[in-house]
């Protein structure tokens, strides 16, 4: 997958956040890794997973990871890190800026996040063969639990929310982590201070992601005015009918592999057809060819035209 | 019934490429409009180059590209239609530009020689053999040595 390869600048509060992420392409992924707390390499750690803007047609999917030493879980509870979908936007902002402001919290916790683009989710839906938004999000936190190994992080236990199957995901990240203590479950952020972490810096990022997003085809439209991004917001409703273009549909805040684009897309758009990536087997002979012939008594065209579609014509040059 | 359509004929010559950077694009417009498509802002910018292989999207569908130049002594011209038509059936088509390079996509497959265009190409090569005069004193090598053969069978 690929990553921004910009001098990643220090996130140090929330107000950072915002300027980091509209200086970067927002049609790529983003990776970004908070200082590491010397703690976090010196003991053992749990670490946190959770992803934001799964389910939204438009903008990036974020997935986050924290962690701290399994020592630090009061850090965790005077943080206020409880179940994330419980707490409003502005709480959420202020833990996130006292996870990176507040001594006593960031000499114990880290945490990273990717931002993956509609622009990246739509290119790997919509493969020959489909990339689905399970493995990308498999493969995300794959990845970032492999930088925060790469960083020094003492990892001893693993914690993930997933949406779909745990059994699976979890087979998956055991095999890959055979030395950690791996737990997938449904709704881990709510049962986990550290995954309510992750999902914190996840959302926060999802959202300023959102806020800052810069229209790279010039339309000069806030987060305002396209909405959430949720397929029931007015707002998003309204921009996929309003801000398309004919020939290339939407501009790429939009996640055209989301039924919701697709359908909007049909009314307001020119039909496309992308070449189809299985040609159809040949038809048997009908039993009418074998009276007159193949094709009618006339010349079958030779395979070397069929492969080229070469056709003749009979054009004239004035 | 064909249509009859007329081309304006085209002296090939250099010095009408125009500049134009012409894309062979894997989808197919159903509708197409003479409206100008924002080829710029929407699909250009977001061409990306690594080691040779362009990548891009449309509509979110992963496309692989590469630049390719026109085959040795051969242009490409793009023909546009009057808007005006004379009839349905009676049409003229004018030369809008002349391209000596493209860049070719491909929908999520890389470009290769396997590629239809790239294969296309190669009845220019075969026609030319068809179209060109021949040379007569090949061709009378040609019969001198059928003569040859032919009485060497009869002596059998």
């Amino acid at each position: 997958m690929e990553s921004s390869n910009e001098a990643s600048d220090r996130i140090g509060g929330l107000t950072d956040l915002g300027p980091f992420l509209s200086k970067r392409n927002n049609a790529r992924n983003i990776l970004y890794t908070s200082d590491i707390p010397q703690k976090c390499k010196d003991e053992p750690c749990m670490l946190g997973v959770d992803e934001a803007g799964r389910g939204p047609v438009l903008g990036p999917m974020v997935y986050g990871i924290a962690f701290c030493s399994l020592s630090d879980g009061e850090v965790l509870k005077s943080l206020g890190c409880a179940d994330s979908k419980q707490l409003t936007e502005e709480t959420r902002e202020v833990i996130f800026d006292d996870i990176n402001r507040k001594e006593y919290a960031n000499t114990s916790v880290g945490w990273a996040v990717e931002v993956i683009s509609p622009n990246t989710i739509s290119r790997n839906m919509l493969k020959r063969t489909k990339y689905s938004l399970n493995e990308v999000s498999m493969d995300s936190a794959i990845a970032l639990i492999n930088a925060a190994i790469d960083l020094g992080v003492n990892i001893a236990e693993i914690y993930v929310d997933t949406v779909g199957p745990p059994e699976k995901y979890q087979a998956k990240l055991s095999a890959l982590f055979p030395d950690f203590q791996i737990t997938v479950a449904k709704k881990a952020d709510s049962t986990y201070p550290i995954v309510s972490a992750a999902s914190i810096c996840a959302k926060v990022t999802r959202d300023h992601a959102l806020k800052v997003w810069k229209f790279n085809e010039g339309l000069d439209m806030t987060h305002e005015q396209f909405g959430s991004g949720y397929p029931g917001d007015p707002k998003t409703v309204s921009f996929l009918q309003e801000q398309s273009d004919y020939h290339f549909g939407y501009p790429r805040l939009v996640r055209f592999s989301w039924s919701t684009a697709e359908k909007a897309m049909e009314k307001v758009a020119c039909p496309v057809q992308f070449e189809e990536g299985n040609e159809k087997p040949k038809a048997g002979r009908s039993i009418k060819k074998f009276f007159k012939g193949e094709n009618g008594g006339k010349l079958e065209k030779s395979d070397f035209f069929k492969e080229r579609f070469l056709e003749s014509s009979n054009f004239e040059f004035m | 019934m064909q249509d009859n359509v007329t081309f304006q004929a085209f002296n090939g010559a250099e010095d009408k490429i125009n500049g134009t950077k012409i894309q062979f694009i894997p989808a197919k417009i159903e509708i197409p409009t003479s409206a100008k498509a924002a080829v710029h802002t929407y699909f250009d910018q977001y061409t990306e180059e690594l080691d040779g292989e362009l990548s891009n999207a449309l509509r979110g569908h992963p496309l692989n590209g590469r630049k390719c130049k026109t085959p040795e002594g051969l242009l490409g011209v793009v023909y546009e239609e009057n808007k005006t038509k004379l009839s349905e059936t009676n049409r003229t088509l004018k030369v809008n530009s002349v391209f000596d390079e493209y860049i070719y996509w491909n929908y999520d497959k890389i470009p290769s020689s396997n590629d239809a265009l790239v294969k296309g190409l190669d009845w220019m090569e075969i026609a030319k053999s068809f179209m060109e005069p021949l040379d007569p004193d090949r061709v009378a090598e040609f019969a001198k040595n059928r003569k040859v053969n032919g009485s060497s069978q009869e002596t059998k």
